[in-house]
């Protein structure tokens, strides 16, 4: 026979402001929130192709929105969070040991070097290749 | 074991989730100045963001003066590909993050409901980013 025990389970209570409390929990939940404003730029693009789709009048209605001040205002936050997602995700893979050197792991910060030099190469070549430059 | 059932789909989330991450990183913040930045802040003309331009980018217009004659016809290709890649790992990415912070919020037990509709999103938005880009001729 199994003997029943009346037992008091411990259920942990958390402030939703924990992450408000620490620091490092508020980068955490920021880094987190990154995903949001990510997707937001994803959806507004495929909205951008949309309109694009849609023949001249319709772009220039998307554009008049597109570049209004809010719109612009939104753009630059998205760009800080993905400047944000960036930063966070180099120093990440730093903390990954992918490859080794002679059985041990690069230095942090040599993975994090190599990954903004690799940030900085690609993104002259979107500009360079893909745009034309300025 | 007969029973056993391996997790295949969680290691594939999480890889498609970290291939995303890298996608993102290096190639998100350059197309967000581009794309939305470059224009108000005075970078480029309104010729080469108005209908006309954006147009010419997606056909590779842009790119074909560096590109050359030989490797013109590649522009095209490259922008529209670049669309793809950077919508489809922005979403995949994004909402795997979300739904994490959905799970922290006490949405873990929904995960049946919530996989589906997180990952049904971002796969329908790739496939709508795939057809839009490349419906352009």
């Amino acid at each position: 026979m199994v003997a029943s025990t009346v037992r008091k389970a411990y259920v942990p209570r958390r402030s939703p402001w924990w992450w408000t409390k620490n620091p490092r929990y508020f980068l955490f939940q920021v880094r987190e929130l990154s995903g949001a404003f990510v997707v937001a730029y994803a959806f507004l693009v495929l909205w951008q192709l949309w309109a694009l789709r849609g023949g001249q009048d319709a772009y220039d209605a998307f554009l008049q929105v597109w570049y209004s001040r809010p719109i612009v205002v939104l753009n630059v936050v998205i760009l800080a969070f993905a400047v944000l997602h960036s930063v966070t995700w180099f120093s990440l893979t730093a903390k990954v040991p992918l490859i080794r050197v002679r059985g041990r792991p690069p230095p942090g910060a040599v993975v994090i070097g190599a990954n903004v030099v690799v940030w900085i190469v690609l993104s002259f070549l979107v500009v360079k290749v893909l745009y034309g430059g300025f | 074991m007969a029973g056993a059932r391996i997790d295949r789909l969680t290691p594939m989330v999480w890889g498609i989730f970290s291939l995303g991450g890298f996608v993102i990183a290096f190639l998100l913040p350059v197309f967000i100045v581009m794309n939305s930045l470059a224009y108000p802040f005075h970078l480029v003309p309104f010729e080469s963001v108005g209908y006309t331009g954006a147009l010419s980018w997606l056909r590779g217009g842009a790119s074909a003066g560096v590109l050359g004659t030989s490797l013109g016809g590649l522009g095209g290709w490259l922008s529209k590909l670049f669309l793809v890649v950077v919508i489809g790992g922005a979403l995949f990415h994004g909402l795997h993050r979300l739904k994490y912070v959905l799970y922290d919020a006490g949405l873990h037990r929904a995960k049946k409901i919530l996989d589906p509709i997180v990952y049904g999103i971002a796969g329908a938005g790739t496939v709508a980013a795939v057809f839009l880009a490349f419906s352009f001729p």
